[in-house]
């Protein structure tokens, strides 16, 4: 996205207000954290991007530049207008770049191997999460709706950051509002979204792919938000979708968006946003929920599938991969696959067949 | 005399849907199906019932089944013990009473319990092990000494 897109800003003046009259090792690392934000970008300008995501408007401000192409590109879709009083306010910063120091809780411990360990906390009102290997702290104040995400130094985010970007400091908040972000894709008509479920290499992609350019509404290829209640819906939070090399010579149409080529072995990462004739969704009821599997027959036909079959399917990746809802998530994963339909997408060879299949189970459904 | 046992919360939570109970440990990154009278077994684990009603409340729910339950409970619950998704309930921890203890599942026909595991998710915390911290373990954060603290 380009930076002449955000609305440029000066700093705020509420990032120097005194603290809160409360006293918490939780509290005091938040407001020192805050500090140093408002000293980061006293006298200068920041940057502003609205979106609108699970209901919610959520402002950025970014002091700097470098993580402006890290953190914006995968949330351009949702892109709204700017509102005086945003549902969360999220700073983000860039130590190396604006050559500022801070401590991120665990840095010294030695508890704290492999590269990807995590520290986390969280109470009744603050949220925290340092990621070795991103380098990285979220921190959020519920009361305030305000949130900080720190990087120790973009240049050096692993490649995949920015597909996903904020997603634990998103799905911490999302939680509180009972929504929850879940390891599925989700595709749609105007009557609704089927969630279609499974761990890399189940072929979630190359379905969601085959619907999405076939006319069907793209909310998300690998990470979407749910909410159960007063009926379950989806929400879309990131235009990235990751394909292998085989799903991509499939969809020669979207090589063109790759941002990051994985070439003949791994995953590679595209931003859909812009993509000539692809339709995206940023909200709407669940219809289903389905598991595709590859049969290599040229046909595809859903078949049926048990809610509990389709939970240990979506439950399992998506609570170990979102840290923190445990319980809560179980819980609303199982009365999800228990209020929709829920079947086998038995994914043939032909992307169009896998699109037309779920159009009409669409169709038939309602 | 029998150990009784508890779920292994926080790390385990589990879901009963459809006869069936879905398992999964946080901290191994393993899950589980529990089928058959498993769910019965483990709702009146939940439930705080102590082996040995968990045994006879069985008997009397499943009218059909081969026998020699007590010895079917005793096995699929070291099973559950080996996968650390229960543990023994501390001295004196309360159980339930054998009437609160009555099963709230319905199955009509006795299935021998079954532990189906998957592991298939495992290196998701391996690669990212989480450490869940309380009050403590903050760092004192400090202003970056080059530039001046609010006035």
């Amino acid at each position: 996205m380009p930076t002449s897109e955000l609305l440029v800003q000066p700093a705020p003046a509420f990032l120097n207000c005194e603290s809160p009259p409360i006293s918490s090792p939780a509290n005091n690392y938040f407001q020192a954290a805050r500090k140093i934000f408002a000293q980061a970008t006293r006298g200068k300008t920041i940057r502003e991007f609205f979106c609108g995501m699970g209901g919610c408007s959520v402002r950025l401000r970014l002091a700097g530049e470098s993580l402006v192409p890290l953190v914006l590109p995968a949330l351009a879709h949702l892109q709204i207008k700017s509102v005086a009083s945003p549902d969360l306010t999220i700073c983000l910063g860039d130590l190396a770049e604006l050559e500022l120091a801070l401590e991120f809780p665990g840095e010294e411990s030695n508890d704290m191997e492999p590269p990807g360990a995590m520290w986390r906390h969280e109470d009744a009102r603050f949220f925290a999460l340092a990621q070795k290997e991103t380098n990285s702290l979220s921190l959020l104040d519920a009361e305030e709706k305000l949130a900080f995400y720190w990087t120790r130094n973009a240049a050096r985010l692993p490649w995949y950051e920015n597909s996903f970007p904020l997603r634990h400091l998103l799905a911490h908040f999302f939680r509180r509002h009972d929504r929850h972000i879940i390891h599925a894709a989700a595709i749609g008509d105007e009557t609704g979204a089927v969630l279609i479920v499974g761990k890399g290499g189940s072929g979630k992609s190359t379905a969601t792919l085959a619907c999405a350019t076939n006319g069907l509404f793209y909310l998300g290829d690998d990470y979407t938000l749910v909410g159960i209640e007063p009926a379950p819906r989806v929400w879309s939070l990131y235009s990235s979708a990751k394909v292998n090399a085989d799903t991509l010579n499939w969809f020669p149409e979207l090589k063109s968006f790759v941002h990051h080529s994985g070439g003949a072995k791994k995953k590679s990462s595209l931003f859909l946003h812009g993509t000539p004739g692809l339709r995206f969704a940023e909200s709407l009821p669940i219809r289903a929920v389905l598991w595709p599997q590859i049969t290599g027959r040229a046909e595809t036909k859903l078949t049926a599938a048990s809610s509990t079959t389709l939970l240990l399917a979506l439950a399992p990746s998506s609570i170990l991969q979102t840290p923190g809802g445990g319980d809560s998530v179980l819980r609303a994963l199982s009365q999800l696959v228990q209020a929709v339909p829920t079947r086998i997408l038995e994914a043939g060879t032909d992307p169009a067949q896998i699109a037309s299949a779920i159009k009409k189970f669409l169709a038939n459904e309602n | 005399m029998h150990v009784s046992f508890k779920i292994n919360r926080p790390q385990v939570i589990s879901q009963i849907i459809e006869g069936e109970v879905v398992v999964i440990n946080l901290q191994t990154g393993s899950y589980y199906s529990l089928t058959g009278t498993a769910a019965a077994i483990w709702d009146a684990l939940d439930r705080g019932a102590a082996t040995a009603q968990i045994a006879d409340t069985l008997a009397v729910h499943f009218t059909d089944c081969e026998g020699g339950l007590e010895n079917v409970v005793d096995n699929f619950l070291n099973e559950l013990r080996g996968e650390s998704l229960i543990v023994p309930a501390e001295n004196g921890e309360p159980v339930v009473s054998a009437a609160a203890s009555a099963l709230q599942i319905k199955r009509e026909k006795y299935a021998r319990p079954a532990l189906k595991k998957f592991t298939d998710m495992q290196e998701l915390l391996l690669l990212d092990p989480i450490h869940e911290v309380d009050a403590t373990g903050w760092p004192l954060a400090k202003p970056d000494p080059n530039h001046h603290a609010d006035q």
